[in-house]
């Protein structure tokens, strides 16, 4: 009896396929590390730096707040659903996309994530070849690459409490070292009061420094429920996502842009560097990367190896697999330019990313009488929902129209026009007794 | 900061506020044990 207890708990492990059961839970803290650790990264000073850049203290400081509680809300709402029905995203999401149309979101956030791991391994990898001097394209580069990219893989691969061990020392060591440069700068700076005094005239209109500001973690919260559920209620998910996104990510933008403020420029890793800590501002930057980037294989390894794609000997050995798989993509992507390819696809993000968070959103908190459909497994209930499509379609084009001409928020306009337009179809669908598919499409019988 | 961006502001923190307390109330109508299964066992494959 306990043999077949073990084997099924392992066939289920980080539960793919499946709801996550209670039993299989981690414990608050053990959970707000990873997401502390998931949080914690050298790109978030970089977008702090940049906003800090173009607004003033004054300006930037609330700018900032006001972009990381945007974050928060959208974390919370995703990450209770998730903690609430034991879903990972992918699982979450085919009840607003289809069992079939829940490809577009999966693929989207799976090849951004192997697009973040190729950007940041080749800026860890740089890092540590400049530290110890080695030639880059040489041997010491390819091997630095080849076991940096490893261990982003391992412990995302073999189980999420893995991610959490490395997390119980990465989080409080770059924690250190960031405050230790934070103290020197403010110090070099004559104190923060100086800095808040600081004016130059904002060189870009303050919803531009909103979208800079909320658009930088706006992927993270929508795949957050890769994480999320593993915290055992829906009250655990919203202490630990507020603390991550309101606390950590608000103080390291500040940071971002406290540096910006002194210097005109901020990047972390460089200022350890000239302060002379050598070694030490590497490590803060691979404690970040590492934290990071081992996550978001975590969630496009799930993203992969959840339906339509096939089941192979179990749920726990396909989510390996794709996690081994698409481990291995960003590690090729790093040498064939797929960091290339993220730098230009961050300035669509916002809008790519927006009317999926807010469809799901919706889908899940705006009808409270179809909540129940994500409590049974067979409760997706559409192959493709023509409503969630269209919503996202026309969600991108007034981001990219709105924020690429600056007329406005970008990442709110996509948000705002993907919600009403799910809210309405939906809405008229359930009215009517029926479904935006079958409004299309007909059902299978009539269509036969 | 102009008066606007302030009480933009201030109501981004109230409906944050309003969020928690919806996320909350829910939780206390059906919490979460109730919803989902306690053991790998009671586990069903999404179709």
């Amino acid at each position: 009896m306990v043999e077949a207890d073990a084997t099924e708990d392992a066939l289920v492990g980080d539960a793919a396929r499946s709801q996550l059961p209670l039993s299989h839970r981690l414990s608050f803290w053990t959970n707000s590390f990873i997401l502390w650790g998931w949080v914690l990264v050298l790109s978030s000073f970089l977008v702090g730096g940049l906003v800090g850049k173009v607004f003033p203290l004054q300006l930037s400081m609330p700018i900032i707040f006001f972009g990381t509680l945007c974050n928060a809300i959208i974390g919370v709402l995703i990450g209770a659903a998730a903690a609430r029905t034991g879903y990972s995203s992918a699982l979450l999401f085919r009840y607003a996309y289809g069992r079939q149309g829940v490809l577009l979101p999966n693929v989207l956030m799976g090849l951004t994530n192997m697009g973040w791991f190729a950007l940041i391994l080749n800026l860890t990898r740089d890092g540590f070849v400049a530290q110890v001097g080695a030639e880059p394209g040489g041997t010491v580069w390819l091997v630095s690459t080849l076991i940096l990219g490893a261990l982003f893989i391992l412990p995302a691969a073999v189980k999420i409490r893995w991610i959490a061990y490395i997390d119980w020392f990465a989080v409080p060591g770059f924690m250190a070292i960031f405050l230790l440069v934070l103290m020197h700068v403010l110090s070099g700076a004559g104190g923060f009061t100086t800095l808040w005094a600081k004016w130059y005239e904002p060189s870009k209109p303050i919803f531009i420094g909103f979208d800079m500001a909320a658009g930088g973690w706006l992927a993270g919260v929508t795949i957050i429920a890769d994480l999320a559920r593993f915290w055992k209620n829906a009250k655990h998910a919203v202490v630990g996502i507020m603390t991550a996104y309101v606390g950590l990510v608000t103080v390291q933008y500040w940071g971002g842009a406290i540096g910006a403020a002194h210097t005109g420029e901020w990047n972390l890793f460089l200022i350890a560097g000239a302060l002379g800590l050598g070694i030490l501002a590497w490590l803060a930057l691979w404690f970040g990367a590492q934290s990071t980037v081992q996550g978001g294989t975590y969630a496009a390894g799930l993203a992969f190896s959840a339906p339509p794609i096939p089941m192979v000997r179990g749920q726990e050995f396909t989510r390996r697999i794709a996690t081994v798989g698409v481990g291995v993509l960003g590690l090729v992507g790093s040498f064939i330019g797929l960091d290339r390819f993220a730098m230009w696809w961050v300035q669509f993000l916002s809008w790519v990313v927006a009317p999926i968070a807010i469809t799901i959103i919706i889908d899940y908190w705006a009808f409270p009488e179809q909540r129940s459909r994500y409590e049974k497994t067979d409760g997706a209930d559409m192959n493709l929902n023509p409503a969630a499509f269209v919503a996202w379609i026309a969600g991108f084009i007034a981001g990219y129209y709105v924020g690429g001409n600056e007329l406005w928020s970008g990442l709110l306009s996509s948000a705002i026009v993907a919600g009403v337009i799910y809210y309405a179809w939906m809405r008229l669908a359930f009215a009517h007794g029926t479904t935006p598919e079958r409004q299309l499409f007909g059902t299978p019988k009539e269509t036969a | 900061m102009t008066p606007l961006l302030w009480l933009t502001l201030a109501l981004e923190v109230l409906f944050a506020a309003w969020v928690v307390r919806l996320i909350w109330r829910t939780e206390q109508v059906r919490p979460t044990e109730q919803i989902v299964p306690a053991t790998a066992e009671e586990v069903e494959l999404v179709g």
